[in-house]
């Protein structure tokens, strides 16, 4: 028997056995058979080792086959082979071995369909830009039939947190030859923080509805789930930053006016308010206030407690909220400052201070607070009272305890960070 | 697919398990009607697309009743597999017409896999075949129906509710187009899923290792025989069954093809007593036959032994098919039996008899002496004396009186030996009396035979039998009755003999000192009426349709692992290069010999090229159905999309199809022209809703083709000039 040591060694890696290096002597074996000189037991090695690979490719058989669960009439359908071999046997009747085959070959083609209906598809998500846990997201799916002839019947689809027999979020009747269906639904993840999902699972019913045949379709994203924002309904500290709430005098670009006043040279013509110029006969410009510079400084106290979740939540409706006002915001925890600033860039990137915000005991922290340059910075600090820190009743600003109460409306996100 | 297809099909599948019910001919005509009737009326009462019969069908399930009560009541008086039939059928009327509008499908169908089971346990006909072709064939399209139509039906949930969370649909125009298409082919679908399941089920069928515990045949009864081959045949009982023309057995010769060269009887009982009415066998030693296991084999049970030199042994596989239970038929000087039997027991007659019901299956195969022992041998056994008490043999009735003696001698005249004198004896009956079927009443009833030789002069089998071995008792000749068949008609197609009732046959057998009983037939032979055209083809199509039921019985109902194991045998002898070795032809029942070995093969080779056509022709069903309307032009400008993207030019999400049409022209001038084709169907299809005419989708369908083909080649003729620019990208989602 001839046998060349790489096939032997692909057959091998193709099960999960790789060569090490110490076995450059199977290769010396596999070389002295490509000779044919070989000793005599080196035969008998190859077909250990063909053996092994055999064993192994049982033993990695199981991976390989899609998960299946069976519907009640598939469970009725295998109790029913059950009995009806166990009549076979007790009578002696070749006519119950026959309806026995019968029944099995339904299993055994049922299978075979719904393996030739889940093969050669692929599967593509879209999720949307920002995702907030508890709260529901609009998610568009792909998925394509890449097979040149059979078309895909019957398809359910679910995303990989499902699992793959949970509640389908979409069917889909028939998936043609070379086609793709988009869809889009509703996905709400429970907890913050940073998260893969692996892929799409797609099952059948196809073609008998016997057994449902999932398979993941590989879809790997990973992505940062933003806290769920929280609007508390006690006092909230939200009215007061409300770029709307206070007015200015300080000249700017603004929307707002502020006077008419004669035009001087150098002045915009764009500025130049021209009804009034017609009413009195002279040019007159109009000066108008400059956009609300309110800024809010958010300080995250550490070691929250069972808070934790009801803090963050908070802090992100806030800086949102701030965001939506067009005001410059900062945010102050125990692990990062991002300093002043505003925009989406800036909200991104404390949502995901906040979506990776941990419980890391920050006793010896202080706060670093930017300056106060007009009456409208804010600066609040969000904090549990039970751990309430030391420096916080020299806090110069509204110091905000999280109640209680609050944490009822954080009920859904469970503490700590995924993965 | 509509809700009343899946009904439509959910009635055909109940059809089948009542077309299996139906075809058992257990059942009367009236009860048949009456099935009939309730699946109309359960089809249009309960029909998805009409208002649901309440009324109609209370009322029907109310007359059910009494019928039920009837029926079940005669059921129960005869229990087992009739009441089970009784059961399920009367169960699936019952839920056809359930009182209720939500009817309950999952039961009925667990009730038609019960008729199905419960006509494979009153019938082996093969017209259950038939029966499983049609459950399967209903099966797979009220299933495929169900799932197509409706994929959370409730049989087949797995999750109670449909969840579908669908909030806004981003599908482009035309991939909304495409996926709206038409259904995939029923039809098609079904039949092939049906040929795959099918090839399926032989495979399966063969290769389902057979064991067969029987745990409920010890409690049977000890089998009844026979009228005719019973320990007490009185005259007329073989004359009774040759006005019946049912098949009783079939038996198949081992190791030769086509008719044996001589005349052949399969013996059954033998009787040595008269009483002057009736022949008995007398009370005296029987022996219980030892069994002999070796390996995967049957059981063997050696009944006798031939010392002859030259002797013929002849096999014969025997299938029981009425009610010729508890007695073992073949040829006569039967040496050794093969079988799944309880016990055997083996009588000084020579009858072998079965004390309990055989284990699995009704069929055996024995081995026989059929070479007769020449005329020289048998007259130089006259002089060795008799080495068992033969009195038995020569006892005679008070009732025969001297006259029958003094014919007896006056036929054998000047003959001497026993060869001779019976010889004559038989050749006498056979020249001069009648042979005539019909049964009459003797005029002396205690005295059948006298009035047979004296007065009537005619009769059937059972006279000339009993006159013989009176008249050789009377010159002290020692004999007896046997009763058992002719060789019957031989079937060439399935190269078996067909044993009809008629054929039922009572001879003699002669004792000889040292050689042992030989056969004596006074019968004349039966006048046949010659075949007229018609009916020659009608027996031609009957041994067709005869062939076809042997092979049913032959590798369906009698198939056991003795067969699986010969076959394996004879598989891997043939692989080894020994085609002609039979794998163990000596102590298997199995009918397989080296030369059936193409013909597994041929079985193996059908069975693999059935399934590679049914799963071909799945694949071409599971595309969908021809597209019609606007459906046609929009399907072939996605091909047409797709082809473009093979060769480089992909639509850009933005781009109309005009700017794909200038870009085309730009980069693959040769395909312009059936671009330009396709893009105008396109548009006049999806934004002026014009209908696709023959002519049109004629043009399409050649445009496409002809896009196909320059895409495809591979020497690159027609390619895209990449200098001309383009994006590589794909549509919208689609893009990689």
């Amino acid at each position: 028997m001839r046998l060349d040591c790489g096939v032997i060694s692909r057959s091998l890696e193709s099960v999960g056995i790789r060569r090490a290096s110490g076995s450059a002597r199977s290769c010396a074996h596999g070389a002295a058979a490509r000779s044919g000189q070989g000793e005599p037991g080196t035969n008998g090695s190859v077909r250990r080792h063909l053996h092994t690979a055999g064993i192994m490719a049982l033993l990695a058989l199981p991976k390989t086959i899609k998960p299946t669960v069976p519907t009640r009439l598939g469970t009725l359908l295998l109790l029913l082979v059950l009995l009806i071999g166990m009549m076979a046997i007790v009578f002696t009747n070749n006519l119950f071995y026959l309806i026995t085959a019968t029944l099995l070959a339904f299993v055994a083609i049922s299978g075979i369909l719904a393996e030739l209906t889940l093969s050669g598809l692929t599967g593509r998500r879209q999720l949307p830009g920002r995702l907030f846990a508890g709260t529901p997201a609009a998610v568009g799916v792909e998925i394509r039939n890449e097979k040149p002839r059979a078309s895909s019947h019957c398809l359910f689809v679910r995303e990989c947190l499902d699992g793959p027999f949970g509640d389908d979020r979409l069917f889909l009747q028939v998936l043609e030859p070379g086609s793709s269906a988009h869809r889009s639904y509703l996905l709400t993840l429970p907890r913050r923080g940073r998260l893969a999902l692996s892929g799409i699972w797609v099952s059948t019913l196809f073609p008998f509805g016997l057994w449902e045949k999932a398979v993941l379709l590989p879809c790997v994203q990973e992505l940062i789930v933003f806290p769920r924002p929280l609007v508390p309904t006690w006092d909230s500290p939200l009215h007061l930053v409300d770029s709307g709430a206070t007015e200015t005098s300080v000249r700017g670009d603004g929307d707002g006016l502020v006077s008419i006043r004669d035009y001087v040279p150098g002045d915009a013509s764009r500025s130049i308010h021209w009804r009034s110029s017609a009413r009195t006969g002279s040019l007159k410009v109009k000066e108008l206030e400059r956009d609300a510079q309110s800024s809010l400084c958010l300080v995250l106290a550490p070691r929250f407690g069972p808070a934790l979740e009801t803090g963050v939540s908070l802090a992100t409706g806030m800086l949102l909220a701030a965001h939506e006002a067009g005001m410059r915001t900062a945010l102050l925890t125990h692990e990062e400052t991002i300093p002043m600033g505003r925009g989406a860039d800036q909200l991104h990137r404390q949502l995901t201070r906040l979506a990776l915000y941990g419980d890391a005991p920050g006793d010896a922290w202080r706060p670093a607070l930017p300056p106060v340059r007009t009456e409208d910075t804010h600066r609040i600090l969000l904090y549990e009272p039970r751990t309430e820190p030391a420096w916080a009743s020299r806090f110069e600003g509204r110091r905000w305890p999280v109640p209680e109460a609050a944490l009822s409306h954080a009920a859904g996100a469970r503490r700590g960070l995924l993965t | 697919m509509t809700r009343a297809l899946s009904h439509g099909a959910c009635h055909l599948f109940y059809v089948a398990g009542y077309l299996a019910l139906a075809l058992t001919e257990m059942f009367h005509p009236a009860l048949m009607v009456l099935w009939g009737a309730v699946l109309l009326a359960s089809w249009r009462w309960r029909h998805p697309d009409r208002r649901f019969a309440a009324a109609r069908i209370r009322l029907g399930f109310l007359g059910l009743l009494p019928l039920a009560a009837i029926d079940g009541s005669t059921s129960m008086a005869v229990g087992g597999p009739d009441l089970f039939a009784a059961l399920v059928s009367w169960g699936g009327l019952f839920l056809m017409l359930w009182p209720f509008e939500r009817a309950p499908h999952g039961l009925s169908c667990l009730f038609t896999l019960g008729q199905l089971v419960a006509a494979g346990t009153l019938s082996t006909s093969i017209w259950f075949a038939l029966s499983t072709a049609a459950f399967v064939a209903s099966g797979v399209s009220m299933l495929i129906c169900l799932t197509l139509a409706d994929g959370r039906s409730p049989l087949l949930a797995r999750h109670p509710i449909p969840f579908v969370k669908i909030v806004l649909d981003p599908t482009p125009v035309s991939d909304r187009a495409a996926l709206r298409g038409p259904p995939p082919r029923p039809v098609r679908l079904v039949m092939a899923v049906s040929m795959a399941i099918t090839a399926t089920t032989v495979l399966l069928f063969l290769i389902i290792p057979r064991y067969g515990a029987g745990w409920f045949f010890s409690s049977r009864r000890e089998p009844i025989r026979r009228a005719g081959f019973s320990e007490r045949v009185t005259f007329g009982a073989i004359g009774e069954m040759q006005n019946d023309d049912t098949v009783v057995m079939r038996v198949k010769l081992m190791e030769r093809t086509g008719r044996y060269p001589g005349y052949l009887r399969w013996r059954g009982v033998g009787l040595d007593h008269f009483d002057g009415r009736a022949w008995t066998e007398s009370p005296g030693r029987e022996w219980v036959l030892e069994s002999r296991h070796r390996g995967l084999r049957d059981t063997r049970y050696v009944v006798g032994a031939s010392l002859e030199p030259d002797v013929v042994i002849l096999k014969q596989r025997v299938f029981l098919d009425s009610d010729l239970e508890g007695v073992i038929f073949a040829a006569p000087r039967l040496l050794q039996i093969w079988g799944q039997f309880t016990r055997l027991v083996r009588s000084r007659n020579g009858s072998v008899t079965m004390k309990l019901p055989a284990f699995t299956t009704r069929s055996y195969l024995v081995s026989s002496a059929v070479n007769d022992p020449d005329a020289a041998a048998l007259i130089a056994s006259e002089g060795v004396e008799e080495n068992q008490d033969m009195d038995v043999y020569r006892q005679l009735p008070a009732v025969i009186g001297p006259r029958v003696r003094e014919l007896a001698s006056k036929i054998v005249g000047p003959a001497r030996t026993r060869y001779e004198k019976a010889a004559v004896i038989e050749r006498y009956l056979r020249s001069r009396y009648t042979y005539q079927v019909k049964a009459l009443e003797p005029a002396d009833p205690g005295n059948p035979i006298e009035w047979f030789l004296f007065d009537f002069r005619k009769g059937h089998c059972e006279y000339f039998a009993g006159a013989m071995a009176v008249l050789l008792r009377s010159l002290d000749i020692p004999c007896r009755v046997v009763n058992g068949f002719v060789q019957g008609g031989f079937n060439p197609v399935g190269d078996y003999y067909l044993v009809r009732a008629n054929d039922a046959h009572s001879w003699v057998e002669v004792h000889y000192p040292q050689i042992g009983w030989v056969t004596y037939d006074a019968s004349p032979d039966r006048l046949e009426p010659a075949p007229t055209r018609s009916g020659q083809l009608a027996r031609t199509l009957g041994l067709y349709l005869d062939a076809l039921s042997m092979s049913w019985r032959l590798h369906v109902v009698d198939y056991h692992l003795l067969d699986q194991v010969a076959y394996v045998r004879a598989m891997l002898a043939f692989l080894r290069g020994r085609p002609g070795a039979s794998p163990d032809r000596t102590g298997s029942t199995s009918t397989l010999s080296g030369q059936d070995v193409p013909k597994v093969f041929l079985l193996i080779c059908g069975l693999l090229v059935a399934m590679s056509m049914s799963w071909m022709i799945v694949r071409r069903a599971m595309r969908t159905g021809p597209l019609h309307g606007t459906e046609f032009p929009t399907r072939a400008y996605l091909d047409m999309l797709r082809s473009l993207e093979r060769r480089g030019i992909a639509r850009d999400p933005h781009e109309t199809p005009r700017e794909i049409v200038r870009r085309v022209r730009s980069r693959w001038p040769p395909a312009l022209q059936a671009v330009e084709t396709l893009t105008d169907w396109f548009e006049q299809a999806r934004y002026g809703g014009r209908t696709v005419t023959a002519s049109g989708r004629a043009a399409i369908e050649r445009a496409l083709a002809e896009l196909r083909t320059m895409s495809r080649a591979r020497d690159g003729s027609g390619a895209p000039d990449p200098a001309a620019g383009g994006s590589g990208r794909l549509p919208g989602l689609g893009e990689r």
